[in-house]
């Protein structure tokens, strides 16, 4: 990795964590050892019992630093996600440091506070819900002043808990659970990912008009979903999306978590043959029903998923074979016709020594660039000048294939998107919308 | 709010069972077939457990671990050998077996003979340690991302009906296993003396038979027939390192349903959660084919605590 100038202006040097060490990135989140770090406050000078540290650009000494937490699971089950969106969020915090590739940020730092920095601090919630809170209070303890996180829906609800309790902003990288925020009249929570509710509704709306402008039939739909809140929510979703967009669902079926075997779900996707076969779950129940169907040697006209990895993740596809092409799924990705994702990839490749497969990434960096943009809107470090902020930004120079990160007054992001994905050559490319496409859709 | 059940909905699978039937609809040979491939995988994954509860009373909550050490052994070796899969596959289930024997060994001398007489939540609290161990292991070793031995067999046709070869194959590892194992404790002295210390500990003792090595010989078996499992299962299943938690639940099921420490129970009882699974989730709304799983094991334990083919202990 570079070892630039910039790198050793930061003055925080905290531990972070074996999640840090364990994908040997040492030296990215601070300095080697050699520095001024405190260790103690996160940086801000403050007395940590504090958050307010700068009167912006009202005359006040801007501050040096200011410090995002990550709160992600770095170990355990959903470990690999968690280390690449910990890593995403470095990426875009080094990029805006450096300057010269998120566009506002051309000089590095934040503008507005006189180019101070920003910093990226990811702790480990392992991905259970009970560490979820214990993780957010470290990070706030250790002087964030905007947190993010947690990937999994639980955790996030337990996290962003603790986050409003202490009124600092949690911007959502990745969570699809709607109850984050619907029902709840969160103050200081916001998300940027997608929810359950527009993965259904985006899929419902691009998959049918998808198939329909390459002259297939898609009038009629099965469902095979996962028997959690998440499976059963975009089951829901999909009941009332998909008859809007003249698809009647004529079957569903409900799967087990770890179920061993998926042939009797097979058989009955079979028996029905409604013009799409929509998955809905998560890598491991998508794998078993692909092998399924080949067990009892079937293919659905249309092979689909909604808010799955089995048809978007190099992994999966990777697991299934070449029966996965053709499939198609919907999931939130990088903008693949910009050359800021070319230099995100190869960046990513050399800071931290391995390629970038996982595209929730994609959110945990355009995360970042838009709690960037809130403080430089904001002026201020101050987290009531931010969460203020947050509620009035309009991003939409970031890489995520989706419009400009921009929130509703319930904190969702408004043009939050799910594009569909296209297995092609055991490869997952987006081909819908039009305006994202990275290739035109192939049907096996 | 609880849903309401309508009289029509509870009815209604049965109805479409029945129409189904009287059609001699073409499906019904289908769901069967996959419900004895998967009983027989399910019996397979029980018949480790049945026999080291029936000789030494341990309740082994590893053994679902121990099934997936016996998956990521298959696939290291198949995976590693570089010979065709007719030569690889072979020699990486009798790996997987191999390598669980001794592990069992290993682990019935350090962990479980000191506490053989101890409390039963000694044992419980012993054998779950080492599941949490094992899947530590594996997760730091392997990743928690899905693995699978990328096998090409394809299927049998009979008419309609199709039988994936994977699990025709872990079939039929299942059923020679069950043969096997009758055979050498009907047949040998070891397995003479296995069942010798099954039906009476102290009898045993008195007659010269160590027993302590017995234990050590049974818990290997059953961990060597767990390895054994999970190399079959691997055959045509992906799997990660949490794979063991199915496999260890249902596999107590089986075992309280066919009786304690029975092996014709440990296949009965496999057979019967198979098609209780297949039709039921062919037929049911839901996962409503898991309650029935576990409604008849609660039933069984009111009406017939030991089982199908289980017998009263002999005090």
């Amino acid at each position: 990795m570079s070892d630039d100038n910039n790198t050793s202006r930061r003055n925080y040097i905290k531990t972070a964590g074996a999640g840090v060490a364990a994908v040997g990135i040492a030296g990215c989140t601070g300095n080697d050892g050699g520095g001024d770090g405190d260790g103690g406050d996160g940086g801000d000078g403050g007395d940590g019992g504090d958050t307010d540290t700068t009167s912006g650009s009202n005359g006040g000494s801007a501050p040096d630093e200011i410090l995002i937490g990550g709160n992600h699971p770095l170990s355990g089950s959903l470990s690999r996600a968690g280390v690449a969106m910990a890593n995403g969020g470095r990426l875009a915090v080094k990029h805006i440091n450096d300057g010269g590739v998120v566009p506002g940020f051309e000089d590095g730092g934040i503008p507005a506070l006189d180019g101070a920095e920003l910093a990226f601090e990811a702790r480990d919630n392992k991905g259970e819900q009970e560490l979820g809170g214990e993780v957010e209070q470290e990070l706030i303890d250790a002087g964030a002043k905007v947190l993010t996180g947690c990937y999994s829906s639980p955790v996030t609800l337990a996290a962003t808990q603790v986050a409003e309790r202490s009124q600092i902003p949690h911007v959502v990288d990745v969570s699809v659970a709607d109850g984050i925020l619907q029902g709840r009249d969160a103050e200081y929570t916001w998300r940027v990912s997608p929810n359950a509710n527009r993965f259904a509704e985006n899929y419902a709306e691009f998959m049918p008009n998808l198939a329909r402008a390459n002259d297939k039939t898609y009038d009629t739909a099965s469902i095979v979903y996962l028997n959690t809140a998440f499976g059963q929510a975009i089951r829901q979703h999909l009941n009332t999306y998909l008859p809007e967009n003249d698809v009647e669902v004529v079957m569903e079926d409900a799967y087990e978590f770890g179920q061993s075997s998926m042939d009797t779900e097979a058989t009955k996707v079979k028996q029905t043959d409604a013009d799409a076969f929509v998955f809905v779950g998560y890598a491991g129940g998508g794998i078993r029903m692909m092998n399924s169907f080949q067990n009892v040697n079937y293919r659905p006209s249309l092979m689909t998923g909604c808010s799955t990895p089995t048809y978007t993740s190099v992994d999966a596809v990777t697991e299934i074979g070449r029966y996965a092409n053709g499939g198609f799924g919907n999931n939130y990705d990088f903008n693949y016709n910009l050359d800021w994702t070319d230099k995100i990839f190869a960046d990513y490749r050399t800071e931290f020594g391995e390629p970038l497969e996982v595209i929730h990434a994609a959110m945990t960096y355009t995360t970042v660039v838009t709690v960037a943009n809130a403080i430089e809107e904001a002026g201020s470090a101050n987290v009531d000048d931010i969460n203020s902020a947050l509620g009035n930004v309009s991003v939409s120079d970031h890489p995520a294939a989706m419009g400009p990160v921009t929130f509703r007054d319930d904190h969702e992001n408004e043009n939050g998107m799910a594009p569909m994905l296209n297995v092609k050559n055991i490869d997952p490319q987006v081909v819908w919308p039009e305006e994202y496409a990275e290739t035109e859709p192939v049907f096996e | 709010m609880l849903p309401l059940v309508t009289g029509s909905q509870i009815l209604e699978p049965f109805r479409n069972f029945w129409t189904d039937l009287s059609a001699l609809d073409p499906v019904l040979l289908q769901l069967a077939a996959f419900a004895v491939l998967l009983g027989g995988v399910y019996a397979l994954a029980a018949l480790g457990l049945t026999m080291i509860f029936g000789v030494m009373d341990v309740i082994n909550f590893a053994h679902g671990m121990f099934l997936v050490v016996g998956m990521y052994t298959a696939w290291l070796v198949s995976s590693n050998l570089g010979f065709p899969d007719y030569v690889g596959l072979p020699i990486a289930i009798i790996a997987a077996t191999a390598l669980m024997f001794a592990v069992g060994w290993i682990l019935s001398v350090l962990t479980i003979e000191p506490i053989i007489e101890a409390p039963e939540e000694n044992q419980f609290i012993v054998t779950l340690g080492i599941s949490f161990i094992l899947l530590a292991a594996l997760r730091l070793r392997f990743s928690t991302q899905s693995r699978q031995i990328n096998l090409q067999f394809g299927e049998l046709q009979i008419g309609g009906t199709f039988i994936p070869w994977a699990q025709l194959a872990a079939v039929g590892i299942a059923v020679a296993a069950i043969v096997a194992v009758y055979l050498f404790l009907q047949y040998t002295k070891r397995g003479r003396a296995i069942r010798a210390t099954a039906d009476n500990r102290d009898g045993a003792w008195y007659m010269g038979i160590d027993v302590p090595r017995v234990d050590h010989l049974t818990f290997g078996l059953g961990a060597a027939l767990a390895g054994l499992a999970g190399a079959s299962i691997a055959l045509f299943s992906p799997f990660s390192p949490s794979a063991g938690d199915v496999y260890l639940v249902r596999a107590f099921i089986i075992v309280v349903l066919g009786g304690l420490g029975s092996f014709p129970g440990a296949l009965v009882g496999g057979l019967v959660i198979g098609f209780i699974e297949v039709f039921g989730g062919y037929y049911l709304p839901g996962t409503f084919g898991d309650v029935v799983v576990f409604a008849l094991f609660v039933g069984l334990l009111y009406v017939k605590p030991t089982g199908l083919f289980g017998t009263e202990a002999e005090r």
